[in-house]
């Protein structure tokens, strides 16, 4: 008899269960793709476990981990020292292709489509360090189609836009825009710093150095925005 | 309630007295610790890597702590015959398996809550603050464990090896976070009984990618929207409706 009861509480428990189920799915969609239609170039066992495990956003801090060890974070080009000539805006490119870096950063955004520094960074560099403008647009779109509340992707892409058609003056008005957003990388903080310097606009490159030096975290970062005030105090 | 509440003492007793639980909360705090190392290699996401290998190493070692202690707590009185002891006493046996499941869960959300501590210390030692989406991320990890237990104890219940019983309640565990991929399938899938077949798996697995909020932190509201009663209410009936079963099991079952 006793048995039987449970048996009822468990038939009654089963159909509630379901009615939960239904109505928590009115209104969850589950914010990933299926990892069956994922395309990641190259998936790496860890990236399979942390799907598999529930932890996506670890796997894709892992991958990104991974980026920039491939990218490195002293990548930036500073001041020409060396007497090579370069001039306002083009930035001569004195460190490796980095080819795969694309594939790199979409294993990131494919495993967290709503990593928005990656999506910048990655289009950052490929556009302002490589010259590689469809890549970064390519997956500056990426991030516009996931992520389309958030119009700070599309100044990014206007900015690039600008950039390969030579209007560094478009590029400007563009970047100080985000330029002081959370997000933003440090490394287009510093882009945007060091083409005022070479239009001459020292108040407003002192500000943007002022601002990675309060800011950055990164020791190469506050070592570049000391050097760079340190210089623009002796103009 | 008091031979509840007696039962639950004991559990919480006996894990207190192993040393299995230390060892596994050292390592997670010793895990959690070295998300700083890694955070120092992120470049800028300093924080969001310490949160989420954070958040990721306290639902794993819970996990852990949860299969291992699940199965043990039955299967581990069978082999040393204490359970004839505890049930030769006026003892109703529902109130054994549920006193033993409650002290377990207990224990376990001791151990998250002392790894959350050392999280937020980690993070408040960085400069960084705590946000409210830590500690909701924190309470549904804690109803993945609630429901993993229940479903490791009924395993235990049925097998006679804990072995097979750790392997099959981790393999459900992986299909907890797979069952979104399951309905994918099934609507991919032309044949009508294949269909049914994986509809029905569907219903029946636990659906942990309800309680994956840690994984959620960044994405829109408008894109997931959870309702945090109906998950929590998804949690209570699911871990019923199996821990009825285990005490119908239970019920029946001879020593």
């Amino acid at each position: 008899m006793k048995n039987f009861f449970l048996l009822f509480i468990i038939v009654v428990l089963v159909v509630l269960l379901i009615n939960i189920q239904q109505n928590i799915e009115k209104s969850f969609n589950y914010p990933f793709k299926p990892v069956t239609t994922l395309q990641i170039k190259e998936a790496t066992f860890v990236n399979f476990w942390g799907v598999l495990l529930g932890l996506r956003r670890l796997s894709a801090d892992l991958a990104w981990i991974d980026v920039l060890q491939y990218y490195g974070t002293h990548f930036e080009e500073d001041e020409h020292e060396d007497g090579k000539h370069h001039h306002e805006g083009h930035r001569h490119i004195q460190w490796g292709e980095y080819k795969e870096l694309l594939s790199h950063c979409q294993v990131v955004i494919r495993l967290d489509p709503y990593f928005k520094y990656a999506y910048l960074y990655g289009a950052g560099a490929l556009a302002f360090n490589h010259e590689r403008f469809d890549q970064a647009i390519e997956l500056l779109e990426e991030g516009v189609a996931n992520n389309p509340e958030y119009w700070r992707f599309h100044l990014y892409l206007g900015a690039i836009v600008a950039r390969q058609k030579g209007e560094y003056q478009k590029v400007i008005p563009l970047l100080e825009q985000v330029v002081f957003a959370p997000e933003t990388p440090m490394m287009l903080r510093s882009i945007l710093a060091q083409i005022y310097e070479k239009q001459g606009n020292y108040h407003k490159a002192r500000l943007v150095w002022e601002y990675i030096l309060s800011t950055a975290t990164e020791e190469h970062y506050i070592k570049r925005a000391k050097s760079h005030l340190e210089k623009l105090n002796n103009i | 309630m008091k031979k509840l509440l007696a039962v639950c003492n004991y559990t919480l007793r006996e894990n207190i007295r192993g040393k299995i639980f230390y060892i596994i909360m050292l390592f997670a705090l010793v895990v959690i610790a070295s998300s700083f190392l890694f955070s120092k290699i992120s470049g800028e996401m300093e924080s969001r890597v310490i949160v989420d290998v954070g958040l990721g190493v306290i639902e794993l070692f819970a996990f852990l702590m949860a299969i291992f202690g699940a199965v043990r707590l039955i299967l581990q009185e069978i082999e040393n015959k204490t359970i004839y002891l505890i049930l030769s006493r006026p003892i109703k046996r529902y109130i054994y398996i549920l006193g033993r499941y409650i002290g377990m869960l207990v224990i376990v959300l001791v151990n998250i809550l002392i790894m959350f501590g050392g999280l937020l210390l980690l993070l408040v030692s960085k400069g960084y603050g705590f946000q409210l989406i830590y500690l909701e991320a924190i309470g549904l990890i804690f109803c993945k464990i609630i429901i993993i237990t229940a479903i490791g104890l009924l395993i235990s219940l049925v097998s006679t090896s804990a072995i097979t019983s750790i392997t099959a309640t981790f393999f459900i565990w992986l299909l907890g976070h797979f069952s979104h991929e399951i309905k994918f399938l099934s609507d991919k899938l032309t044949n009508v009984f294949a269909k049914g077949a994986v509809k029905i798996a569907y219903y029946i697995i636990p659906h942990f990618e309800y309680f994956n909020l840690k994984d959620y932190i960044n994405v829109p509201v408008s894109v997931y929207t959870l309702n945090m009663l109906w998950v929590i209410a998804y949690c209570i009936v699911y871990s019923g409706i199996i821990m009825s079963l285990s005490i119908l099991l239970f019920r029946r079952r001879e020593f």
